[in-house]
């Protein structure tokens, strides 16, 4: 295992122009139900070649299209541009039966619960009702009718795509400017007198 | 094979047996030091590494995680053990009582310079009171020596090792020989102002970091990476520090990979040496040495010595007393609140992380007045700012652009505030060897049994309350509160189980880390402390190691080990 160190400012010259052609190509693409489709072509995105080791295409697609629910792309990259799918499914693929079981049921449910709606696949949902359909999950009240599983769930997804997303380097450096990790000559603290006690 | 015979064979290469070496190479010993895990330069630490150059973000595959541990599983160490793993060093547990939690033996290294290379570094001397406690409140016993004993030998620890921080005129924190301060970051100031207001007074915590160049070594450069080790050796590590300066003398001889079973005695039933398991090869051996210290952690010395059963010692080695394995301590932390500062909302991102450590609000309990429901008392750690990864975005609810927006305003204002106490050292808290189950060396492991006493629950109660009170009075959004205790073992500051004391009825070694029964044996780490105190222990387990090996090296003098 080695860590690879990159100047930051190289890093974000790359994360610029691999983003914003992962996201067009994403919203273009429509929904397919088999890894063969061009849903598969859309969950590769910018990482040429990259195969999920645990979940099916459609999932793949479902995954990120929650994800980037969770995290939009505003004027920073969002979840999806992130490859906070990615990062889900290379977890999952190394986790315990019981726990991949819950989480393929919770994406199921948010299917199930598309469907009954709207009779489509929530990928296919207009944003809106996507995210009509996500705040229900959300609230843990809202959730009690359709039996109790879709926010756990939520809470899982978002747990898992906070992670992913603010562990990579678009969440790190473009979207939070984390400022750390550099090497300094001197310390400089808080530079505002008004935080300060009478005595400092 | 005619084998040679070293003065004294040091077990263990962390801060205390770092310390042994270099105390007595430079008294002129021929020193060998056993280490069971690898050798490990600076250099080797992955010390700059972001999440996203890991597959797992630093966390870890899950399933080395189910197998070893948390900890074995981090991607930023240099190799696999660096954190013991789980499935090679396993340990059992008695059924606990209540709401008392089993024992958690976490934090284990088995590398060269043990945990010194990723200790919190925080740096503090025990208060006078604290060598009475057992005087002023008539729990437990007194130390065999007092404060005064041991300062000289604090003074000493801190020219050598270079500890930044305020100095406060605190008794509970007395104050040392400090290099100057790491600055506050702007939640600090805030918190502190709050504490003034509520009587307490808030300082930095008092870090083995250097601030300036110290003795050769280059100070800190604010990358706020400690956690994964100090790759030019700015904090004080057993590698960057001790060792290389017992190495100078040319006297010192280091063996690493070497697992020590037990210690042997001849004939006459004193020490000659130990054995060891080669940890590649699994292959037994045995060094010589007129004198042996034990330096493995408080809970792998206790193991060796109880592992170390003969004719001579049927119960253990040093055992007479039947102290040996009990009276088990770790701080405990007593509550946690996390909260946000409405002034910092929304304010600049600043590098919050970068100096690695937080502030301090020190025992405020049971000084002078006594507290109806506890004795003893616990401190108040204050951390927080933009760190690299926002914890407290499972805290608040939603999705979607505002929850993302919510995310970074509130992340250079998060607080976190926990207590950090002093459990009571009972003689019902103990670990002895599990003959059912050994490691991967084929070694028997060690068995918890422990018991909290009230006093830590009432404790946690008054903690608590004040912790809520601190972060009110600062005018924090609270975000979460946990009122619990941590699992014993959590804090990783183990002690008491071969505790020190004048009475050889009632304790395992003499003021000087020797054992009552047999002159040339000494277990010198965290073991010997016959109370904890609530400070961190590092600073106090280095200046007994260099007070105790000041002793061992005059005694080997006059002829008398």
């Amino acid at each position: 295992m080695t860590a690879k160190r990159i100047r930051r400012r190289d890093a974000l010259k790359t994360m610029a122009v691999g983003s914003s052609g992962l996201v067009q190509l994403a919203a273009s693409v429509p929904m397919a139900g088999s890894a063969a489709g061009p849903a598969a072509a859309a969950a590769r995105g910018a990482a040429e070649g990259w195969k999920p080791g645990f979940l099916t295409s459609a999932q793949v697609e479902l995954l990120a299209t929650l994800a980037e629910l969770i995290i939009p792309e505003t004027d920073t990259p969002g979840a999806r541009a992130a490859r906070v799918h990615e990062h889900i499914d290379l977890v999952l693929s190394h986790e315990t039966d019981q726990v991949r079981k819950t989480f393929l049921e919770g994406l199921s449910e948010v299917d199930r619960l598309s469907r009954v709606r709207h009779r489509k696949a929530f990928v296919r949902l207009s944003p809106g009702d996507q995210e009509a359909l996500l705040s229900r999950l959300a609230d843990p009240e809202a959730d009690q009718p359709e039996g109790g599983t879709g926010h756990r769930f939520f809470r899982d997804l978002r747990r898992r795509t906070v992670f992913a997303y603010y562990t990579s380097r678009e969440g790190i450096h473009q979207e939070l400017g984390y400022q750390g990790k550099q090497v300094l000559a001197e310390w400089e603290g808080c530079p505002h007198p008004g935080h300060h006690g009478d005595e400092d | 094979m005619a084998q040679r015979e070293y003065d004294v064979l040091v077990v263990g290469s962390g801060a205390a047996g770092g310390m042994a070496a270099k105390v007595l190479t430079e008294h002129g010993l021929e020193v060998v030091v056993l280490e069971a895990g690898p050798s490990i330069k600076n250099t080797d630490f992955l010390t700059h590494a972001m999440p996203y150059d890991f597959p797992f973000r630093g966390r870890g595959n899950p399933r080395v995680i189910r197998k070893d541990g948390l900890l074995a599983a981090r991607e930023q160490t240099p190799f696999s053990g660096y954190y013991t793993k789980e499935s090679e060093h396993p340990y059992t547990n008695a059924p606990t009582r209540g709401p008392d939690k089993p024992y958690k033996w976490t934090g284990r290294s088995r590398i060269l310079g043990g945990r010194t290379l990723h200790w919190g570094r925080q740096s503090f001397r025990l208060a006078e009171f604290d060598f009475k406690a057992a005087s002023i409140d008539g729990f437990g016993v007194d130390w065999p020596f007092s404060y005064q004993d041991l300062a000289p030998y604090y003074d000493k620890v801190e020219d050598y090792v270079g500890i930044q921080g305020f100095k406060e005129g605190l008794p509970q924190i007395p104050d040392g020989r400090f290099l100057p301060p790491f600055a506050y970051n702007c939640f600090e100031h805030l918190i502190r102002k709050a504490a003034a207001r509520k009587g307490w007074r808030m300082t930095a915590l008092r870090t083995a970091q250097l601030s300036r160049y110290h003795r050769g070594r280059p100070p800190c450069h604010y990358c706020g990476s400690c956690g994964s080790g100090c790759d030019i050796g700015a904090f004080f590590s057993s590698i960057a520090v001790t060792l290389p300066d017992a190495a100078k003398t040319g006297n010192l001889t280091l063996l690493t990979d070497a697992v020590v079973r037990e210690v042997v005695v001849d004939k006459e039933g004193r020490v000659r040496g130990v054995s060891y398991i080669d940890r590649k090869s699994k292959v037994e051996r045995k060094v010589r040495a007129k004198v042996v210290v034990l330096a493995a952690g408080t809970l792998e010395s206790t193991r060796i010595l109880l592992n170390s059963v003969s004719r001579f010692h049927p119960q253990g080695m040093a055992n007479g007393s039947g102290v040996l394995g009990h009276y088990l301590t770790d701080h405990f932390t007593a509550g946690q609140v996390i909260g946000v500062l409405p002034e910092l909302v929304g304010s600049k991102i600043r590098n919050d992380d970068g100096k690695a450590n937080g502030s301090y609000i020190p025992r405020y309990s049971n000084l002078g007045t006594r507290h109806p429901k506890f004795i003893r008392g616990y401190a108040i750690m204050v951390k927080g700012g933009s760190n690299v990864f926002p914890r407290h975005a499972d805290l608040i609810g939603g999705f979607g652009a505002g929850y993302k927006k919510r995310i970074k305003e509130l992340h250079p204002a998060v607080v976190r505030v926990y207590a950090r106490g002093e459990a009571l050292q009972i003689f019902d808290s103990y670990v002895e060897i599990d003959r059912e189950v050994v490691d991967a060396w084929g070694i028997p492991v060690l068995k918890f049994h422990y018991k909290r006493t009230d006093n830590d629950y009432h404790m946690l109660d008054d903690a608590f309350q004040n912790l809520q009170e601190l972060m009110h009075e600062a005018g924090a959004e609270i975000l979460s509160e946990d009122k619990s205790l941590s699992a014993p073992g959590r804090i990783i500051h183990e002690m008491g189980t071969t505790r020190m004391g004048d009475d050889p009825r009632t304790s395992v070694l003499n003021q000087f880390c020797q054992a009552h029964e047999i002159s040339n044996l000494f277990v010198m780490d965290g073991g010997c402390w016959p109370s904890s105190a609530c400070q961190n222990p590092t600073e106090t387990i280095l200046a007994i190691a260099w007070r105790s090996s000041d002793y061992l090296a005059e005694q080997f003098r006059t002829g008398d080990l």
